[in-house]
C-alpha cells in the first residue's frame, strides 16, 4: 500500500511531484504579485515564464497520477476520490463539528481528502484556464483579462489555503506515532 | 460530493469571471479590490530590482530629429510648467488604478521647446534602466493625455512608481507608460519597445 492507503510508490512520487511544481509556482508567483518583493526582484518575464511552465506542470502531472503513467489500477484511483456515499456525508459532519478527523473505516482516501481533492483538482484546473488567458492576453478582450485577475487570484488563495491544510493535516497524522509511540495500522501498512 | 464540488468550482470561476468588472467597479480603492489584485499598482521592473539616479546629475535628454537638442534637469523641466492630468492607469493584464492625479509636463509642451523636424515621425522613448524602451508616434505623442510625469497624486514619484520622470499615456495600456525615463527620441522609424518584444502590440490602445 501506499499513498492514501492506494497501491503504488509511483503515485507517490507523482504526488510529490505535483507539490514541488505547485510550490515553484507559488514561489515565482511571488514576486510578481507582492509589490515590495516584485521591486526587490525584478525579471518579471524570468519569474513569469517560470511560473507558467511550473503551474503547468503541477497540472499535468496532478492528472497524470490518475491514469496508469502512475502505475496500475487508474480506474480505481479515479473511482476512489469521485465515490461518495451517505457514510461519507456524515463523516465530513462529524468532521466539520469537530474540525479533527473522525475514525474512518474505508478503503482509500477519507472523505475530506476527496473532497480537497476535488477542489484542489478545480482550482489547478481554473488557475490553468485563467493563467493562460493572462499569459496570452493579446487575444481576448480586456473585460476577459479582468476576470481572468480576478479567478486567478481568488484560486490562487483558495487553493493555498486548501494546500496548507492538506500539509498540516498530513504532517499531524504522520508526527502522531512519534508523539504517541503508537501507529494507526493504516500507515504503518504504507512503510512496509 | 466530489464530482459536485469540482463542478461547483469550476461554474463559481465561470460566474466570477463574467461578474469581474462589476466587482472592481465597486471595490475601486477599497483594501480588498487590492488584495484580490483588481485595484492598486502591481510594481513592474524587467531588470534585476529598481534603477536609483542622483537627481543632481539626473537628466532627460530631448534629441534625434529635433531643431533643439535638449538636456534638462529636474529644475529645468520644473521650469517648463505644471501640467495636470486626472485618468485611470489600466494595466494589459485587467488591473487598474482610477481616479490618479499626474503631474509634471506634456510632450507637446515639452517638444515645443525641442521643436521636431518634418521628418520626425515617432518618439522612442528610453529608461535610465538601460532595458526599457518603448516608442509613439509622434501625433500620438503630442495629445493632451501624454505626460513626463514627476507627481502622482501630489507627491514626487516614487522609484518603484518610475522616479524621477516616467511617462502615462492616457487611454493606452500601462506597458507604454516607460518608468525611470532619460531619452527621447524623436525618429523616422519606432525602436521596437521591451515589452513589444515579447509579443505585446505596437498599438497599446484601450478598447
Amino acid at each position: 500500500m501506499g499513498w492514501l492507503g492506494l497501491p503504488g510508490r509511483r503515485v507517490a512520487l507523482f504526488h510529490h511531484l505535483t507539490a514541488v511544481f505547485f510550490f515553484a509556482s507559488l514561489a515565482t508567483a511571488l514576486p510578481m504579485f507582492v509589490p515590495a518583493i516584485a521591486a526587490w526582484a525584478g525579471h518579471r518575464e524570468v519569474f513569469r515564464e517560470t511560473h507558467v511552465i511550473t503551474g503547468l506542470l503541477a497540472l499535468i502531472v496532478g492528472a497524470a497520477s490518475l491514469t496508469t503513467l502512475a502505475g496500475p489500477g487508474a480506474r480505481e484511483r479515479r473511482t476512489a476520490f469521485a465515490a461518495w456515499a451517505e457514510a461519507d456525508a456524515a463523516w465530513m459532519r462529524s468532521w466539520a463539528r469537530r474540525l479533527a478527523r473522525p475514525a474512518y473505516t474505508g478503503t482509500g482516501p477519507n472523505p475530506g481528502q476527496r473532497v480537497a481533492a476535488s477542489a484542489m483538482a478545480a482550482s489547478l484546473v481554473v488557475l490553468a484556464g485563467s493563467g493562460l488567458v493572462l499569459r496570452f492576453f493579446s487575444i481576448f478582450p480586456l473585460w476577459l483579462r479582468t476576470g481572468a485577475s480576478l479567478v486567478h487570484n481568488l484560486f490562487f488563495y483558495l487553493l493555498t489555503a486548501i494546500v496548507l491544510a492538506h500539509i498540516a493535516y498530513a504532517a499531524v497524522t504522520y508526527l502522531r506515532p512519534v508523539r504517541v509511540g503508537e501507529a494507526d495500522p493504516q500507515h504503518a501498512g504504507q512503510e512496509r | 460530493m466530489p464530482r459536485r464540488v469540482f463542478l461547483g468550482l469550476l461554474g463559481g470561476a465561470v460566474v466570477l469571471g463574467v461578474a469581474a468588472p462589476a466587482i472592481q467597479s465597486s471595490l475601486a480603492g477599497s483594501v480588498v479590490g487590492g488584495a484580490v489584485g483588481l485595484d492598486g499598482y502591481q510594481i513592474y521592473t524587467v531588470t534585476g530590482g529598481i534603477p536609483t539616479f542622483d537627481p543632481s546629475t539626473y537628466r532627460l535628454d530631448v534629441v534625434g530629429l529635433v531643431e533643439h537638442p535638449q538636456s534638462l534637469s529636474l529644475d529645468g523641466l520644473s521650469l517648463l510648467g505644471t501640467d495636470t492630468l486626472h485618468a485611470t492607469f489600466q494595466c494589459v493584464t485587467g488591473w487598474q488604478v482610477p481616479n490618479q492625479t499626474f503631474g509634471g509636463v506634456t510632450l507637446a509642451r515639452l517638444l515645443a521647446h525641442a521643436a521636431p523636424l518634418p521628418a520626425a515621425r515617432y518618439l522612442n522613448f528610453y529608461s535610465f534602466d538601460g532595458t526599457y524602451t518603448e516608442s509613439l508616434p509622434i501625433e500620438v505623442a503630442m495629445g493632451p493625455g501624454v505626460m513626463a510625469v514627476t507627481h502622482l497624486d501630489g507627491k514626487p514619484l516614487s522609484a518603484d512608481h518610475g522616479a524621477p520622470v516616467r511617462l502615462f499615456v492616457d487611454h493606452y495600456y500601462g506597458y507604454k507608460s516607460i518608468k525611470w525615463l532619460s531619452r527621447i527620441e524623436a525618429s523616422a522609424k519606432p525602436v521596437t519597445g521591451y515589452w513589444e518584444n515579447y509579443g505585446y502590440p505596437a498599438d497599446a490602445k484601450i478598447g
